[in-house]
């Protein structure tokens, strides 16, 4: 049954992030580059007016903000909206078993973590440097990571095999399949059309 | 609890005070719609006796393409009563509801820890930290600083929550009846709760008939002593006027629900987008609910140093006997977006107000998880936590109160304000004040701010009559291009980033 389960959820992954193909880039909030940190930073002195120039140096700074808008950016790769259009409602909820069994069970599993930090390193790369590669690699790339690292969490919330958990990933696998029956054309609010 | 803790609390409360009261007739730097209409309406009633539309003290307010429940308005009324009809009377019974939601957090968090033996002895500290941190939450400020419903709201349903709790533990017939009372006066205060408090007590009810049969029967009449007291707003609920708000939001088109089985299974499917956009992390960390008057640009809803404690509150969560406490934040932080996830847009944060007690819950107990764990360099890490909290509540105060204002003007209508201003310090020497339709601020604006003094609304092609010929008029029209054109008066500009104009005021 786990087997059945977890292969169904690789088909309806494979097919949400196979829609994306119709796509040449991921939309602007996915991006922060060095021209947004600059463009940030300027902003946000100018709307400082009344404040002390001193304490407005010291507090919005490209230092600050790069680790600051950095981390705000990383999280929209980690997003529930964009996860479930992008790797699908199953897709998701395997993300959230896995970052829940890394946290909490599986601190020594070298080969998921080693995942986990290279899909932080490849987004930030993307965000950042906004590299000139073409776009089916990115999605390549990107895809393979959280089919993988999803599948990885489906399986293991699987692994105790009880009926409700088995009930309950089917039930989330029709989902996923009537959200991309009745809303196919979600992933253009991410990614910009061809 | 010793001294030194009730002045620490007495701290923590006076903290939260000043962060809801500090300069609030200014920041937000203006009434936005509904502010506008909850101000008039409250000032009609203080004065007649009857609304804006000649209705004696009515059960709900006509207000601009909904009806607005009754407490609010009528709290603003009071307030009025005291500080006249300003912008800080209209915000007053929010920014008050506010800072006693951080007292009502602490009692409630006190009561939750000491259910547990593990938690029982630091119950107080951690509450006092948890009811600190609820104090300078940027997305409960946001809401207790304007005059918005939903933080009256929130403080009946968490006192209705916190009362529970204690009849829970003391079994008193006295706390059921406070329940009552509290969920429906949250009902009567915002309308998502005539959703949220009824499906509140059927939960309660469902899981007691299950586990507690005799708890169940008690809490049942409280359900009916809340449907009593609710049968008012539940007959306005089956009117026109009753659903039209639900109508016009709904997240499933014109009608209630769509029809037939594929009508069905595409609703779910809306409503399943629409509940987990509540748990999204751009969300929370980075850009809102992108409605400007919701948060602050750029800051998110809450500090992103929370983010870690959170993760950490819910291992807890997983890992406690603590079942009471487990439920409570579990039963915040999953049905609170049901209602909100009806309607759109979505996510929506004023809707889900209520995700400021689980996110305040699960911080409070992250930090407990943490503090608990064996963490090498334990003082060192505490400090670099401190510090790193303390330089987030200054980024927020800067945000807040040095950019906000400047930022978010034309959100609040502020300029509508600035307009008013401007209009009244010169209304003596001008015959007749004219005003162009498209200026982007509605007459009711100026019945607020400025009622004494008569406006003529205009169409954009408007010339002096000949009639006006040897009088002074002052005209008010929207920047069509020019900046400085011929009888300019005086160009009222923004405070934003490029300082845009947004009036002229023309003397001809």
């Amino acid at each position: 049954m786990r087997k059945i389960l977890i292969i169904a959820a690789f088909i309806i992954e494979l097919f949400s992030i196979s829609k994306w193909d119709s796509c040449w880039l991921f939309k602007d909030f996915f991006y922060f580059t060095p021209k947004m940190l600059t463009a940030r930073v300027i902003d946000a002195i100018n709307l400082n007016r009344g404040a002390p120039v001193l304490l407005t140096h010291v507090m919005h700074n490209k230092f600050i903000y790069f680790f600051w808008g950095g981390i705000q950016m990383q999280l929209q790769y980690w997003d529930v909206r964009f996860l479930q259009v992008f790797i699908g409602v199953i897709g998701f909820f395997g993300i959230v078993f896995i970052i829940w069994y890394l946290l909490t069970g599986l601190r020594k599993n070298f080969y998921v973590w080693s995942l986990v930090v290279f899909y932080i390193i490849v987004s930030f790369v993307e965000a950042f440097f906004q590299p000139n590669i073409i776009y089916v690699w990115k999605l390549v790339i990107f895809g393979s990571l959280l089919e993988l690292l999803s599948l990885i969490g489906l399986w293991q919330f699987l692994k105790p095999k009880s009926n409700k958990r088995y009930l309950f990933i089917a039930f989330l696998l029709v989902i996923s399949v009537l959200a991309l029956v009745f809303f196919p054309l979600s992933y253009q609010a991410f990614c910009l059309k061809v | 609890m010793k001294l030194p803790f009730v002045i620490l609390l007495f701290g923590v409360i006076f903290l939260g005070a000043i962060l809801r009261f500090y300069n609030i007739s200014n920041n937000p730097p203006g009434l936005y719609l509904d502010e506008v209409s909850i101000g008039l309406n409250a000032y009609d009633i203080l004065k007649t006796g009857k609304d804006q539309f000649g209705i004696s003290y009515p059960l709900a307010f006509k207000s601009f393409g909904d009806y607005k429940m009754p407490i609010y308005i009528y709290l603003v009324s009071l307030s009025m009563l005291i500080f006249g009809k300003t912008e800080f009377a209209v915000r007053f019974p929010s920014a008050l509801a506010g800072t006693l939601t951080v007292l009502v957090i602490f009692f409630l968090l006190k009561e939750l820890l000491e259910n547990d033996k593990k938690t029982k002895q630091i119950a107080n500290v951690l509450a006092l930290i948890g009811s600190a941190v609820l104090a300078i939450l940027p997305w409960h400020l946001q809401f207790s600083r304007g005059g918005f419903e939903n933080s009256v709201a929130l403080l009946f349903y968490s006192t209705g929550w916190l009362l529970g709790i204690r009849y829970w533990k003391t079994k008193k017939w006295l706390y059921l009846l406070g329940i009552a009372l509290c969920f429906c006066f949250a009902e009567y205060t915002y309308q998502l709760y005539r959703i949220v408090s009824p499906l509140t007590f059927f939960i309660v009810a469902v899981i007691l008939f299950f586990k507690e049969k005799k708890l169940f029967k008690n809490v049942l009449l409280a359900f009916i002593i809340f449907i009593i007291l609710s049968l008012p707003l539940i007959l306005f609920s089956f009117t026109l006027h009753g659903q039209e708000r639900f109508f016009e939001t709904s997240a499933f088109g014109q009608n209630l629900f769509s029809k037939g089985i594929i009508g069905i299974f595409r609703d779910g499917i809306i409503f399943v987008n629409n509940y987990l956009s509540y748990f999204s992390l751009t969300y929370f960390f980075h850009l809102g609910d992108q409605i400007n008057r919701h948060q602050v640009q750029n800051f998110g809803l809450l500090y992103l140093w929370q983010l870690p404690f959170l993760v950490a509150g819910l291992y807890f969560l997983a890992k406690t006997k603590n079942a009471l406490i487990r439920f409570v934040t579990i039963f915040f932080l999953l049905v609170g977006p049901i209602a909100p996830a009806l309607v759109l847009p979505s996510p929506h944060t004023l809707r889900f107000l209520s995700g400021t007690i689980p996110s305040t819950l699960l911080t409070t107990l992250g930090i407990y998880q943490i503090y608990v764990a064996r963490i090498k360099w334990r003082k060192f890490v505490f400090v670099v936590v401190s510090a790193i909290v303390a330089v987030s509540f200054i980024y927020f105060l800067d945000y807040y109160f040095v950019q906000y204002p400047n930022q978010s003007q034309i959100f609040w209508a502020g300029a509508c304000k600035q307009v008013a201003f401007e209009i009244h310090k010169d209304s003596t020497t001008y015959s007749h004040i004219v005003v162009d339709k498209n200026l982007g601020c509605i007459p009711e604006y100026f019945s607020f701010y400025i009622p004494s003094i008569p406006l003529s609304y205009v169409g954009t092609s408007w010339i002096k009559p000949k009639t006006w010929e040897n009088q002074k008029v002052l005209y008010v029209r929207p920047f069509y291009g020019n900046s400085e054109p011929a009888n300019l008066e005086k160009n009222i500009r923004l405070t934003n980033v490029d300082r845009d104009i947004f009036a002229q005021l023309y003397s001809l």
